[in-house]
């Protein structure tokens, strides 16, 4: 894009954020927890899964800044590390559910009739049935583990974006250009994946920036109950987990798990209001 | 209208059955013997396996379901592998008692995040707007487990204001089964000793399990409010004269009160569904925690239930809200 | 706009009121001469065929009685419902003599044919304490107050099962049958026994009330509590914080990583109760690399038996030397204690062909997120050390035991633990290691040795005492060095209580019940 568009968009991005000073906090908080699991391999002092029996459920110190746990594992090595795997499945999840979301979500859109009743119907069922339960299930089917817990996830959490798709798809599917697109000769799938989807990024982007938190809170929830990470794996839920019988006492073990937890969703969400209304032309244009 | 609701049952019915079906077969895949588990541990195979020709569970795969089927058109929803008690009876204990707790949170989310979205979009960029949007994103981003655990070791560990959990107080004896919610049924037997303490020991769980949805109600309604305030017809009812109160509260909020209250119905389903962690942490004996043991112990029947009640109600509050959508915005006829 | 505000309110007001009345209305219910006990988890009924089960019979030994009872101090069986017992036919017939006064809750007296009727419906039913007792087949009313019980084959420890079977009143179940269910369905919410509780109030997942039973045929006389009730709670630091608090006065379940704070607390003590339970590894014998002896020799080299005891048994417990408890009757105190040598771990393996380790075992375990999962975490990274790699798997236990009876199951290693119904070595090592075993779900290594099975077999029905042990103690000779397991330990059970809870004793046969009628309290604050 040339220089005036570009500096066009760097003004709206500054006035956003002035107008909207918690979507910039939201950006950093975002921006430091994301590095942070990036580099943890580097960032962390000790392995995530070393005992240190010696030093067992020692409180915060020099030496530990987010003290040990049960068998002496530094607990800030271990929550940098659950960064790191949370977002991985999170984000994983994300794609995975959101492009099996759309395709069906399109297709279906696009070709109407027969097609789309029978999606539309799949999606209603997984829609109405209570996504916990659901999760809960497929995870103890297939044997608790993250994968499993990511792969219960994705199946609870496609059909909300092949419901957002659809309706795009059918809105847009009356339009002027798709009319003429179709004069023209194109084929449907051309229609769909280069007419249609480009113009639906917009509410998926902002529905998946707000999911991210959500999704992060699932699998954390689920490794809570137990039906997620395995030991000794240093997912965040299983590491309240780990510190819940210890609140009282030993609260750290728990505590800081939970609190970045609480930081990556809230940035996530911070930062994706932002962006709803960023994206969105109307307030756009009175940036 | 009429046609409307009937098709919309229609569809429940069609939903129920996908459901139950999808149920079914993912159980079928969970390891563990149900038998085993209603025979005891120590069970010889023998005993095992005369369980199992007791419950049923030797025949095949789909004449199981047939079954259960037919059994639910007789009104029996057959019995629970593990307590061997029918598991209507299960039901009518704990689902009143999760629903207490989803009826405590929605009084919250009505009396404290409408107001605080109503408020926080009167003065946009202000002190409140950036405070509600602070504590939306908290409630939205704060794992429910945490903020319970945390909660209850502040509230009744170290300041001792709150129970620690549970539905009454020790020693006090649960009244009569009316509706099954303690809260009412003491109201019923003009108990108020007994009413106030249930009403206390459901506060802060029904605060907790409210958290994300006050934040988001609260959000929702202010950015509808947002909108409607800058409607034309607002613009007049000013120019009118009326007071600012009577434009913000009957108005604006009526107008501005249809998209919380749809995305709110659907969420009485959705809190059903996810009363599982409060009920743990709390000491809560409802039906989140029934189901998730019933899945642990494949308790088919018990899990087949309790997600067919969720389910249920989820749908039954979805038409009740397209409903009040009608009634609320003229425009729209079914 | 008004209305809103008015109804806000009104709520704050109740919400404020019943606040302050909750926080300042000190018990206005008498909680003197009341036991108050948190525990985890509720029981599934109340009948007394599920004996077996630790849950369950909490309850039962406040309402229900058996024929005898087994005494920890003496270690021997004492008179209960039964007066006298004798032996006829080297085992093979009991002759009980009844007490005459003692009634049910329901009123009706109690005599030889409830016995009979106990017996007849645990055998119909088939489940349960049932188990226990295969070798009985038949109970005869000889009068009133006379009940001979006749056994298939000749069984020395049978005696000592019968402090599970508690007796229900035949009338009760005989009154409360619907569909044929043997008045199971009536057990879920309510109690058929005769002992000295009555349970007036059961509200599942909350709590259950017992109260005095006026017509105890034992009579009130002396020091004992008139209410007992049970709350049911699930989080082990919310039960701490009870038991601080002095809101409860026993909790359960308390987490090793509490003990030592009660250790400090004077408001507290800690009853340690000397059970007969084990803790193992199970080795599938029939899985390589396990079936090399060498190799099963270098895991139990590996593990950190002092950090479990530190870490998983929160310094409760003790090690354990050979395969039954080192409480147990004719247990073998000659048998070498194995401590952790990772040289000579090593060592092992490089001899039986592995120097560096370099294979992978399956480690099951139940009880996601509890001690069991400990355990498996610290032998994972023990054995790390060797190179070996322990994928772990958590489950239900109804899975596992799926897993233990299958030849062809995944696991190679199982987390175990073994509790005694009775005070007889037989029952553990019969179970976990006798051939016939295998495929029950007990013997999860798969061992089987034929001199053992043999020993087994004739100690059954050996009446000399001396020639007993002996064998007893060669079997756990024998065993210990074919180490088909890992012994890990002998826990102890504990429980915390506050300072004026007189009259506890653990009783190893009814692990983890309280007999409240033994308890008093001195006056509570």
């Amino acid at each position: 894009m040339n220089t005036e568009r570009r500096n066009a968009v760097i003004r709206q991005i500054k006035n956003g954020f002035k107008r909207n000073p918690l979507g910039l906090i939201g950006l950093i908080i975002l921006i430091v927890i994301v590095l942070l699991g990036i580099f943890a391999p580097f960032i962390a002092p000790y392995s995530p899964i070393e005992f240190n029996i010696g030093l067992r459920m020692s409180p915060p110190s020099a030496d530990h800044l987010f003290g040990t746990d049960v068998f002496g594992r530094d607990l800030f090595s271990r929550v940098l590390f659950g960064i790191r795997i949370s977002l991985q499945a999170s984000i994983s999840v994300l794609l995975f559910s959101s492009t099996i979301g759309i395709i069906s979500g399109a297709i279906a859109g696009y070709m109407g009739g027969l097609f789309d009743e029978l999606v539309m119907r799949v999606v209603d069922i997984f829609l109405a049935f209570p996504p916990l339960i659901l999760a809960m299930a497929i995870n103890l089917a297939l044997g608790p583990s993250i994968k499993s817990a990511m792969f219960a996830v994705i199946i609870t959490w496609w059909p909300g974006y092949a419901r957002i798709i659809r309706g795009e798809v059918l809105s847009a599917k009356n339009r002027l250009y798709v009319h003429a697109a179709r004069s023209l000769g194109v084929n449907k799938m051309e229609i769909i994946f280069r007419h249609i989807l480009p113009n639906c990024i917009r509410p998926t982007t902002v529905q998946m920036t707000l999911d991210t938190g959500a999704i992060v809170l699932t699998l954390a929830g689920l490794s809570f109950i137990g039906l997620g990470a395995k030991p000794p794996t240093p997912e965040l839920g299983l590491l309240v987990n780990e510190g819940r019988q210890f609140i009282l006492t030993q609260w750290w073990l728990a505590t800081y798990p939970g609190l970045v937890i609480c930081c990556l969703v809230i940035g996530a969400n911070l930062f994706g209001d932002f962006l709803r209304d960023f994206l969105d032309p109307k307030v756009r244009g009175t940036l | 209208m009429l046609k409307f609701i009937i098709r919309r049952l229609l569809f429940m019915v069609f939903i129920m059955v996908g459901i139950s079906i999808l149920l079914f077969m993912i159980m079928y895949k969970l390891p563990g013997d149900p038998a085993r588990t209603a025979a005891g541990i120590r069970a010889k195979p023998e005993q095992v396996e005369s369980v199992r020709r007791q419950l049923g569970l030797d025949k095949p795969l789909h004449i199981q379901y047939l079954t259960y089927i037919n059994n639910i058109f007789r009104g029996k929803l057959g019995t629970s592998v593990l307590t061997r008690k029918p598991v209507a009876s299960e039901l009518k204990v704990y689902v009143p008692a999760s629903f207490e707790l989803v009826l405590g949170a929605m009084l919250w989310v009505i009396f404290f995040g409408v107001p605080l979205g109503v408020f926080s979009a009167l003065k946009p960029g202000k002190l409140v707007d950036i405070f509600s949007r602070f504590i939306t994103a908290l409630g939205m981003g704060m794992p429910v487990f945490w903020i319970g655990l945390i909660a209850q070791m502040f509230l009744y560990g170290k300041l001792n204001i709150l129970p620690f959990g549970g539905r009454l107080s020790m020693g006090l004896i649960p009244p009569p089964n009316v509706t099954g919610l303690y809260t009412l049924d003491a109201i019923f037997m003009r108990d108020f000793n007994l009413f106030k303490d249930a009403f206390v020991h459901l506060l802060l769980p029904s605060f907790i399990l409210a958290l994300p949805e006050l934040a988001f109600i609260s959000r929702l309604t202010q950015n509808s409010m947002i909108e409607v305030l800058q409607m034309d017809y607002i613009i007049v009812a000013r120019a009118k004269g009326l007071s600012e109160k009577r434009v913000v509260w009957i108005h604006a909020l009526k107008n501005a009160f249809s998209a919380p209250m749809t995305m709110f119905s659907m969420q009485i389903g959705m809190l059903l569904g996810g009363t599982i962690l409060v009920e743990s942490i709390f000491s809560w004996g409802g039906l989140g925690y029934l189901i998730f043991q019933g899945i642990l112990i494949r308790d088919f029947p018990m899990v087949m239930g309790g997600t067919l009640v969720i389910t249920f109600v989820f749908m039954v509050s979805n038409l009740f809200a397209d409903i009040l959508y009608c009634y609320l915005d003229p425009r729209i006829s079914y | 706009m008004k209305k809103l505000l008015y109804i806000l309110v009104m709520l704050m007001l109740i919400i404020v009121f019943c606040f302050v009345n909750y926080v300042f209305a000190s018990a206005d219910q008498d909680f003197s001469n009341t036991l108050v006990i948190a525990e985890n988890e509720y029981p599934s009924s109340f009948d007394s065929v599920f004996a077996d089960n630790t849950t369950v019979e909490r309850t039962m030994a406040l309402s229900y009685e058996a024929l005898l009872r087994f005494n920890p101090s003496t270690n021997e069986l004492e008179p209960w419902i039964a007066s006298k017992w004798s032996t006829l036919e080297n085992g093979k017939v009991f002759t009980f003599t009844l007490n005459q006064n003692i009634t049910f809750h329901d009123g009706t007296d109690l005599t030889a044919s409830d016995v009979k009727f106990t017996f007849d419906r645990m055998r119909e039913i088939d489940q349960g304490i049932a188990y226990e007792f295969g070798s009985l087949y038949r109970v005869e009313v000889v009068d009133d107050y006379t009940v001979k019980f006749f056994l298939s084959e000749a069984s020395i420890p049978f005696i000592k099962i019968i402090p599970k079977m508690y007796i229900i009143s035949e009338e009760g179940v005989k009154a409360n049958i619907s569909d044929n269910d043997y008045a199971m369905t009536y057990l879920a919410n309510h109690e058929l026994g005769s002992g000295p509780y009555v349970l007036t109030s059961f509200a599942p997942e909350q709590q259950a009330i017992f109260s005095k039973y006026d017509n105890y045929w034992k009579g009130w006389e002396g020091n004992h509590v008139e209410k007992v009730i049970w709350q049911y709670i699930k989080e082990s630091s919310t039960q701490r914080l009870l038991l601080e608090k002095g809101d409860v006065d026993i909790i359960m379940d308390p987490s090793p990583d509490d003990l030592n704070a009660f250790r400090d607390n004077s408001d507290i003590k800690l009853a340690e109760g000397t059970t007969f339970i084990e803790d193992y590894f199970h080795l599938r014998t029939t899985h390589k690399p396990l079936d090399d002896i060498r190799v099963r020799k270098a895991l139990a080299l590996a593990y950190d038996y002092d950090a479990h005891i530190a870490i998983v048994l929160g310094g409760s417990g003790t090690q354990a030397q050979g395969p039954i408890s080192s409480s147990m009757i004719f247990h073998n105190n000659t048998l070498p204690i194995t401590h952790q040598d990772m040289a000579k771990a090593k060592a092992l393996l490089a001899e039986a062909g592995y120097p560096n380790g370099g294979f992978t075992f399956k480690l099951a375990y139940t009880g996601i997120g509890e001690q069991d999962q400990r355990t498996a975490v610290l032998f994972q990274s023990n054995l790390a050390e060797l190179g070996i790699t322990v994928d772990l798997m958590g489950m239900t236990w109804d899975y596992m035991f799926d897993m233990e009876q299958d030849e062809n199951s995944e696991p190679d290693i199982y987390v175990e633990h073994f509790y005694s119904n009775s005070a007889d070595p037989d029952s553990g090592l019969r179970d976990i290691y006798h051939s016939e075993s295998r495929g029950t779900g007990s013997n999860a290594s798969w061992y089987q040795n034929p001199k053992v099975d043999e020993l087994l077999d004739s100690g059954i029905v050996e009446m000399d005492l001396v020639k007993r042990e002996m064998d007893y103690k060669e079997i756990q000779k024998i065993i210990a060095e074919d180490v088909p397991s890992i012994f890990i330990s002998n826990p102890k059970y504990i429980i915390a209580m506050r300072n004026y809870v007189n009259g506890y004793r653990y009783n190893p046969v009814n692990h983890e019940c309280i007999f409240a009628y033994d308890i008093y309290l001195d006056e509570k604050p």
